[in-house]
């Protein structure tokens, strides 16, 4: 038992020690193939953050900055604040959860209250530490400090001017990430997302809970989702556009799901793709890989039955004629 | 699959969301087979998840007498009694009385190659739930929309 259990550490300082570079080539594919599958172990569990405790309360300040005058403005609209002073009872946030109700209901007008305002300074925000949803839509900022909303589940960045990467370290709760630009402007050469503006890169690693990556029109060029075991869905391509528009994904030219085995949906549209690995997924409910010119192989469990789901849900799954799948 | 929950909808994620084909793309049908009222809006559409077929594409129509080894549908066969579980009826878009293709995996009777054949019968799916008829298989036809499929497994 010493040795089993001495081999299976091993085994994970080894997985833990690979980079990405050290993945096969494209053309070393066959090497892959025959290579017995390695399953990384479980993630250590991360156990479900329940509210914040009265401690945790207790230890905010009893007033918290909000110098953007929008933010606060917002919150007043809300009934949390009532004067325009630059401050917010602590009090009167940091219970907020972004959902409607206790039940998880998600359509919560909290946690879209300051989407698509003009608040560039977001201040304050991390006394609301008990959101476990907010979504940033087309605010104009950058980044956002929210190292700690611990309670995050969905996250939502869409069309924000983020020039380089969001720290989504600490908020290990996370389910679903929103990084999505609007696809279906792709070929606008106004539209800055996907060009000059978008996530360059982005670190999952911290959040082994995530089951939903949206991050269609960013400028990506590589993600390690391995440690990902909870994950069921993947947006790198846009889903948003009609066909003879063809763009929207990230510079990415690797994707390695083969860790992932929850995996249902993978959308790569428009990507720059020469390696995809969805082996030990089974048959993926969808799958789409179109306009990835250098794609030539997709790695499956089963060639032959994922070249008959494809023939016969040509919607749900798009390939280019040149992306065979293998196995 | 779920759509996102925050952020630009458009229609083509809708329509991806539910397997249906990108063009001509009515939010009005859409937010009707999703069991909704109007006045109509994408925000409707956040974190929804279309209710899933009972089965995942690619589901092997199986039954006595018609499969080989690999569950495989190898001959033409009659009166295949198939249980189709739609999409949910009347509140996902499904049509009562309507002729919907279903998806098989069976090789032609007359081919000169495998294809994936669909079967096609008229089933009363004006309430959610599951339905049975008796079929008769073929290799695949043409024209079938992809929005119409659905799965099935033999029962």
């Amino acid at each position: 038992m010493k040795r089993i259990i001495t081999i299976l550490v091993a085994s994970v300082l080894v997985l833990t020690s690979c980079s990405k570079e050290e993945l096969p080539t494209p053309n070393q594919v066959n090497v892959v193939v025959q290579t017995p599958e390695v399953t990384p172990n479980p993630p250590a569990n991360i156990p479900d953050l329940g509210a914040p405790t009265e401690a945790e309360f207790a230890a905010l300040p009893q007033w918290t900055n909000i110098p953007d005058n929008v933010m606060e403005q917002v919150l007043i609209d809300r009934g949390f604040d009532n004067i325009l002073d630059g401050k917010v009872l602590t009090s009167k946030i940091s219970k907020i959860t972004g959902f409607d109700s206790n039940d998880g209901t998600i359509m919560g007008q909290y946690g879209r209250m300051f989407e698509r305002k003009d608040i560039h300074d977001f201040t304050g925000i991390e006394n609301f530490i008990s959101l476990q949803f907010i979504s940033f839509w087309k605010c104009p900022i950058s980044t956002v400090n929210i190292r700690n909303l611990k309670r995050l589940k969905i996250l939502g960045m869409s069309e924000c001017p983020i020039t380089g990467t969001i720290d989504i370290s600490q908020n290990t709760q996370l389910e679903e990430i929103g990084f999505q630009n609007a696809a279906e402007r792709c070929d606008d050469p106004t539209y800055p997302f996907g060009k000059t503006l978008g996530l360059t890169s982005i670190d999952v690693s911290h959040n082994l809970k995530l089951k939903r990556i949206y991050l269609a029109c960013n400028r990506i060029t590589s993600i390690d989702v391995s440690m990902l075991t909870n994950l069921e869905e993947i947006y790198l391509g846009g889903s948003a556009w009609q066909s003879y528009k063809v763009g929207g994904g990230n510079p990415i030219q690797r994707l390695d799901l083969s860790h992932n085995t929850k995996i249902r949906v993978v959308n790569v549209e428009a990507c720059n793709l020469n390696y995809l690995n969805v082996k030990n997924n089974g048959i993926l409910d969808r799958c789409i890989t179109i306009y990835n010119p250098n794609l030539n192989q997709i790695l499956v469990d089963n060639a032959s039955a994922m070249n008959a789901v494809a023939q016969n849900n040509p919607v749900t799954y798009r390939k280019d004629a040149h992306s065979v799948f293998v196995q | 699959m779920t759509l996102i929950y925050s952020g630009a909808i458009s229609l083509g994620a809708i329509a991806d969301e539910f397997g249906a084909a990108r063009s001509n793309v009515s939010l009005r049908s859409r937010s009707s087979a999703a069991g909704k009222g109007t006045p109509d809006a994408m925000s409707e559409f956040y974190g929804y998840t279309a209710p899933k077929a009972a089965f995942q594409h690619g589901t092997t129509v199986n039954g006595p007498n018609q499969t080989n080894s690999s569950g495989t549908l190898v001959t033409y066969k009659s009166n295949v009694l198939i249980t189709l579980k739609c999409f949910g009826g009347t509140s996902t878009g499904a049509t009562a009385y309507a002729t919907y293709w279903i998806n098989g995996v069976g090789t032609a009777q007359t081919a000169t190659a495998p294809q994936y054949g669909m079967q096609y019968a008229s089933i009363n799916v004006a309430t959610p739930g599951s339905r049975t008829a008796a079929l008769s298989i073929y290799p695949g036809p043409t024209g079938a929309s992809s929005s119409q499929y659905a799965d099935v497994v033999a029962s």
